[in-house]
């Protein structure tokens, strides 16, 4: 796969509460059945307050789609029905 | 009403016909007002002190110059631009020059009919610039208007958004911050530059309220409320983000429900422990009340009588036992507890707390085997609260026997560093979960706040015990699994003011003296039993004993009747016991005066020793005690 369309996707989130763990569960379950190739970093915002701050996140919990550029950010909760079409993410069933 | 508009007209003619013509037509019209000059300086003279909506000028007319003139009139009404028709009676090519700083040049003879032309002419065009003129200043007026109450709620609106306590971001499509409000730099603890052009998000909750996390830049994380719409910003789709930063009123909720909780449970613990409290009273009480009843019947037997009597010494003290629990509770609560601090011999206070459980019915029936092992290593003078000290192992060892039916106590002490004791008091008893062992050293607490306990006690024991270790510069603890027993622990340093131990002294008890013969005694006691009570303990040891009712009575008996040891109630109608003390003091320096009240709180002894008392015995009295200290003095 070419390195530019990569899916690489950053997570900020506070702590493992049940909520942010669910989270979690749907939205990695929602990738694994939509894109092939993906990576996800979950940041826990408490454990890294520095790359937080140096990474300009202002509220948890943030989704950033880093790859495929441009960069876009989700803030609170992810409108899962619609989150692949929203961060403009290439879709597996679509291309296969 | 209209006002009728007036045209001031300025003629310059010299030819008399030419303003007769005009003055016929504006004879016609009062709207045209005539200032007539035959020469151009009489012109300019009117054109000093007036202003003209129509100049018209022969130019034959003399008196100056035509184009100084013309320039002239041009710079006077250089605001009104009044217009200037000239006219020859001929053609004249001279005139092609002034077509431009002119209005109009008539080149024929004035008559009546070209007059009105002119006037037509002029005027029409007037009118309608005036019109326009009109219209566009209105125009301009109302758009300034406009433009002020635009500008009066584009700063209202300012001011709203500005002074808001809620954060108000405007980010575009891809989440870029476009707007910020004051109140954002404080949430984020960011500068609006700093904010302006980076990206924030976007948020799909639309108008819904979400509960996020805010990030500010020094790491701090508070909470906050956010929710979104659409709005236009510059033309452009926007999110209108608004941010509700509810972070102090998140943890004053919190500490409010905490507090909430709190006396809760502290309202819950003092019922449970009345209800207890009043159970654990009556159970004393009751034999009390049930064996002096029984007492009354005149057929005993020697040995019942002893019986009862006995039973009613136990229930007492029992009694009393809970009573000091709630005094010492009460103190240690309030922080008026006091340590008094002495050198005492370790082992002795072992001994005496062992001798006192040996004849426990637990352990004389073999329900329990009793196991006490002090160290031969303690062969020395500790530095602490001996009674404090006593209380506290008394505490746990009856704790231990309370929670085991059958099995074994052990106690033991260890050195711990050269300068602590280690004391354990171990159980083979029924245990405490571990969900309890949090709450086991907290004041009304007993393993299960259940009804059907079947278990005695006030609950106070173990916190009270807690408080007197760390009094006393100790720690406590304990370890336990149910079913299994426990083991609580607590440390005694040995001599926490200088860390040496103290050299033996060699300790001796001395044994009440019933022996001594005191002549007068004088009680003051207002009650009759209690005097009669003092009474059958003292007869033996007294010639003569006096009693008072009253302090006054006492302060005239012990001037009178030279006596030689006061037994002095503090609480007493007409003059309380304090004031007798003083006054009896006074007289007598030397005369032993011992105070005996119901007062027990630990201030009280300092209280009746400042009046003057030599000693002091709290009632419930106990013989030994007072004929012990009575005999102090007279040995």
């Amino acid at each position: 796969m070419n390195i530019k369309d990569e899916v690489i996707l950053k997570l900020y989130l506070i702590g493992c509460s049940t909520a942010s763990n669910d989270m979690v569960i749907k939205l990695k379950s929602l990738l694994d059945i939509s894109i092939k190739n993906y990576k996800l970093e979950i940041i826990d915002i408490l454990k890294h307050p520095q790359q937080t701050i140096a990474d300009n996140i202002l509220a948890s919990p943030t989704l950033v789609k880093v790859n495929p550029l441009p960069e876009k950010r989700i803030i609170g909760n992810f409108p899962f029905n619609s989150l692949i079409a929203e961060l403009n993410l290439p879709n597996f069933e679509n291309k296969y | 009403m209209n006002e009728i508009q007036t045209y001031r007209i300025l003629f310059v003619n010299h030819i008399k016909d030419d303003l007769n013509s005009l003055l016929k037509i504006a004879n016609k019209d009062l709207s045209l007002s005539i200032d007539p000059a035959i020469t151009t300086k009489e012109a300019i003279l009117f054109i000093d002190y007036h202003t003209y909506d129509l100049v018209i000028a022969n130019i034959d007319t003399t008196g100056m110059e035509l184009e100084q003139f013309v320039n002239y009139i041009n710079q006077s009404f250089l605001n009104s631009k009044t217009p200037i028709v000239l006219h020859s009676k001929s053609k004249n090519d001279n005139l092609q020059n002034l077509r431009n700083i002119v209005f109009d040049i008539i080149e024929q003879p004035l008559s009546e009919l070209n007059i009105i032309q002119i006037l037509q002419f002029y005027f029409r065009q007037t009118i309608r610039e005036k019109a326009k003129a009109a219209a566009l200043h209105q125009e301009i007026h109302k758009r300034e208007l406009l433009g002020l109450e635009l500008e009066k709620s584009r700063e209202n609106f300012q001011n709203i958004v500005e002074k808001s306590n809620v954060g108000i971001l405007i980010v575009d499509q891809s989440g870029i911050i476009r707007f910020i409000n004051e109140i954002s730099q404080q949430i984020f603890l960011r500068h609006t530059e700093e904010l302006i052009g980076s990206p924030f998000g976007l948020i799909f909750d639309d108008d819904k309220i979400t509960e996020i996390s805010i990030i500010r830049k020094n790491g701090e994380v508070g909470i906050g409320e956010i929710s979104a719409t659409k709005t236009q910003w510059k033309g452009e789709p926007c999110q209108l983000i608004l941010i509700n930063d509810i972070t102090n009123h998140k943890k004053l909720q919190e500490n409010l429900e905490i507090a909430i909780e709190k006396t809760q449970e502290s309202d819950r613990l003092k019922t449970a422990f009345l209800a207890n409290m009043s159970h654990e009273i009556r159970t004393p009480l009751n034999g009390i009340l049930g064996f002096s009843q029984l007492m009354e019947k005149n057929d005993i037997d020697p040995e019942k009588k002893h019986f009862f009597l006995s039973s009613i010494f136990a229930c007492g003290n029992h009694l009393l036992d809970i009573i000091n629990d709630i005094i010492d509770i009460a103190q240690i609560e309030s922080g008026q507890l006091k340590i008094s601090k002495k050198e005492f011999y370790i082992k002795e206070v072992l001994n005496e707390v062992y001798e006192m459980f040996r004849i426990h019915s637990k352990i004389i029936s073999n329900k329990i085997e009793f196991k006490f092992s002090t160290s031969d290593l303690l062969n020395f003078n500790i530095y602490s609260d001996q009674t404090r000290f006593r209380q506290i192992l008394a505490n746990l060892i009856n704790n231990a026997i309370k929670f085991t039916e059958k099995g074994s106590i052990e106690v033991g002490v260890t050195i711990v560093d050269d300068d602590v004791l280690k004391f354990y008091v171990k159980d083979s008893g029924i245990g405490i979960s571990e969900s309890e062992h949090e709450n086991i050293f907290k004041r009304f607490r007993q393993v299960s706040d259940t009804k059907e306990r079947l278990n005695e006690g006030n609950g106070l024991g173990l916190s009270i015990s807690k408080a007197l270790v760390e009094l006393l510069g100790g720690t406590i603890s304990m370890e336990s699994k149910i079913g299994e027993g426990s083991v609580f622990y607590f440390t005694i340093p040995l001599n926490p003011d200088n860390h040496k131990a103290v050299p033996i002294i060699t300790y001796s008890k001395q044994s009440p003296n019933n022996e001594i013969k005191i002549k007068k005694i004088l009680v003051v006691e207002d009650d009759e039993i209690n005097f009669l009570f003092i009474q059958s303990i003292i007869k033996d040891m007294a010639t003569t004993i006096l009693w008072a009712k009253d302090g006054l009575e006492a302060v005239n008996i012990a001037r009178r009747e030279n006596v030689d040891l006061v037994l002095m109630d503090m609480k007493l109608p007409i003059m309380n016991g304090y004031e007798a003390t003083k006054k009896i003091r006074l007289m007598f320096p030397n005369l032993p005066i011992i105070a005996q009240t119901a007062f027990a709180m630990g201030g009280d002894k300092d209280k009746v020793m400042a009046a003057g008392c030599n000693d002091y015995i709290s009632k419930p009295i106990k013989i030994n005690d007072l004929i012990y200290k009575m005999s102090a003095f007279f040995n």
